[in-house]
């Protein structure tokens, strides 16, 4: 998993928590890296489901929750990092559109041994887009607030609605309030 | 002290984000760069596989040009037969009719060129057509012999113009059979042999045939022709080969040829999986050889291996074929002739038809023979140092006795009624025309008694 989804993780944990925190959940995790992450680097992402247990025990939150809440801090990262992939559009949908074929081929440019996960699209015709997730690592909360994220930023009308298909893969519908 | 912790800790933050993007950054154009390489190299491929279609176009036009080439050498040199033909035509009508002696010579320089002519042309269709199709060749039973025989016949009149010894190499074993092509073989030796006559002033040439005669059914024969000639520089050597090449323009002042019968030759030896090549020594003289493998006629090898004194019957094997001839009686023949390769000839016929020979290289050598020697027959040649063959024959004739009985045959490349006249009125029996021929002195000797 890509180094950056951990620097960042601890970022956020700094932020809303404390410093303190960010030692304690390294400390308890017992995580191989010792928890010194450069964004460049890649990672086990065991760590990140250790860290985020450690969090979760300490706080009382839900995984769930703190992962979806690390979602949509970490979209907010991208936004700030990588800026010409948000200039170019005016919509969360079609942001959304461009992660599969524009934004993973260039993360993949950078970082080939990158392992992403897919996402397939579809328009129904009563108006709704769905959003399928498929992945090797369980980190489809990770995905469900990235694309919250999204949707905040670009301020748009669209309710979150999360279900699993028969195959195991997650998907996100989005419907027009 | 937290403050301060707490600064430094940002700092090396900070320090470390610009890091990962400065890594980032430099990530990105590691990753241009590959990608200019790639397209480079794509386009550098391509760049090679367009050139390489330009050259294979124009290698195939360069082809066609000279395919082109050949079949027009080939269509005008066909087209030159005809009007060669006929100057040749007319000029044999020419010499039949009655002309003065200058014009006579004329008319035969008129012959010795249009045939000069008709041979290169033959010479340049030959090879233009051999560059193409290959050449045809033609499987058939030759006598070896007869083959050597009839280069050395073709040139000896001129070798001896020159005053050049021939001198023709055949041993016992290589009398026999082959398969081959033999006029195509023969082609090739007369013109190797007609190449050391022109190129030799003065010594010898050599004719020698060898083989490796260990192989029942096919063997390799290496034929030589040995010149004391000019030679041939070492550095000329490989383009000797090629056609429409000759050593230098001096040479090509001094010898006339279209410089297309050693390739030509080549050519013909290579079809056959033979090879054909050169040794020489500037000054010294050349070696011309090739060596092709040719079938050996089973039928004959029982023969040939018996008249073989070398070999007995045993080594044969079983099964051996009668012999084809038989010999009812066997002749001792005189030979009498200063040149050496006429004599060779005749004795080496005589030989094979089993007979006996002598030899005299003039008449009182002749004379001197016979009053010492019983003899069946003699063979005469009319032209000598020291004492001629008509003179001869009259002291044979005064010896008496047998002598004056023995049947004495004139040698002469002149079949004119004169000679035949003068011969009978020195007391000759007959005549046999020179260069002998197998056949016809086979006739002859069918023809003599033995006396035993």
């Amino acid at each position: 998993m890509l180094g950056v989804v951990f620097s960042e993780f601890l970022e956020m944990v700094e932020e809303r928590f404390s410093i303190d925190m960010v030692d304690t959940i390294i400390e308890e995790s017992g995580v191989p890296s010792g928890g010194s992450y450069t964004a460049v680097g890649n990672y086990d992402h065991q760590e990140l489901l250790g860290l985020v247990a450690s969090l979760s025990e300490k706080t009382g939150i839900a995984s769930g929750d703190l992962v979806a809440a690390y979602g949509r801090h970490l979209f907010g990262y991208f936004v700030d990092r990588y800026p010409s992939f948000f200039s170019k559009v005016d919509s969360s949908l079609d942001f959304l559109e461009t992660i599969e074929n524009h934004i993973h081929v260039e993360v993949k440019k950078l970082y080939p041994e990158a392992e992403l996960p897919t996402f397939h699209y579809r328009h129904n015709d009563d108006g709704t887009f769905d959003m399928i997730y498929r992945s090797e690592r369980p980190f489809s909360d990770l995905a469900q607030g990235l694309i919250e994220g999204c949707i905040d930023y670009y301020n748009d009308p669209y309710e979150l609605e999360r279900s699993v298909l028969e195959d195991g893969a997650v998907q996100f519908r989005l419907i027009g309030r | 002290m937290d403050e301060k912790w707490r600064l430094r800790f940002e700092r090396e933050r900070r320090s470390r984000k610009e890091a990962e993007e400065l890594l980032e950054q430099k990530a990105v154009e590691l990753y241009r760069a590959n990608r200019q390489l790639l397209e480079n190299l794509l386009s550098l491929e391509k760049r090679i596989e367009e050139r390489t279609q330009e050259l294979t176009a124009a290698m195939q036009a360069a082809r066609r040009a000279d395919q082109a080439k050949t079949e027009f050498l080939a269509g005008v040199s066909h087209e030159f037969r005809t009007p060669i033909t006929g100057i040749d035509g007319m000029v044999d009508l020419l010499l039949g009719s009655d002309l003065n002696e200058e014009q006579r010579s004329q008319a035969l320089a008129i012959r010795r060129s249009a045939r000069a002519l008709g041979e290169m042309v033959n010479n340049i269709l030959e090879y233009s057509q051999s560059d193409g199709a290959g050449l045809e060749l033609r499987e058939l039973p030759f006598d070896l012999p007869d083959l050597i025989e009839a280069v050395a016949a073709h040139i000896q009149e001129e070798a001896r113009k020159k005053g050049l010894t021939l001198e023709v190499e055949l041993p016992l074993p290589l009398r026999r059979t082959f398969v081959g092509d033999v006029k195509r073989l023969r082609q090739v030796l007369s013109h190797l042999a007609n190449n050391a006559v022109k190129f030799t002033e003065k010594g010898k040439i050599g004719l020698r045939v060898s083989a490796d005669t260990d192989q029942r059914t096919r063997s390799m024969v290496h034929f030589e022709v040995i010149d004391s000639g000019i030679g041939i520089r070492e550095e000329d050597i490989p383009g000797l080969f090629e056609a429409f090449s000759q050593v230098d323009a001096s040479f090509a002042r001094r010898f006339a040829g279209a410089g297309l019968g050693l390739a030509l030759s080549r050519r013909i030896i290579e079809s056959m999986d033979g090879k054909l090549g050169v040794e020489s020594r500037f000054g010294e003289g050349s070696t011309f050889w090739f060596a092709v493998p040719l079938g050996i006629e089973e039928n004959t090898a029982g023969y040939w291996i018996l008249v073989d004194e070398e070999m007995s019957v045993n080594d044969i094997g079983t099964g051996t074929p009668p012999p084809k001839e038989v010999r009812r009686k066997s002749l001792k023949v005189l030979v009498v002739d200063d040149n050496l390769i006429n004599r060779q000839f005749a004795m080496h016929f005589l030989n094979e038809l089993g007979h006996r020979s002598g030899f005299a290289e003039n008449g009182r050598e002749a004379v001197e023979q016979v009053s010492r020697e019983g003899y069946d027959l003699v063979l005469m040649d009319i032209q000598m140092p020291v004492l001629d063959g008509y003179q001869a024959t009259r002291q044979i004739r005064e010896l008496g006795g047998t002598a004056a009985t023995l049947p004495i045959y004139a040698m002469s490349a002149d079949d004119d009624a004169a000679t035949t006249q003068a011969a009978q009125a020195a007391g000759m029996n007959g005549f046999i025309g020179k260069p002998v021929d197998r056949r016809s002195l086979e006739k002859l000797l069918q023809a003599i008694p033995a006396r035993g």
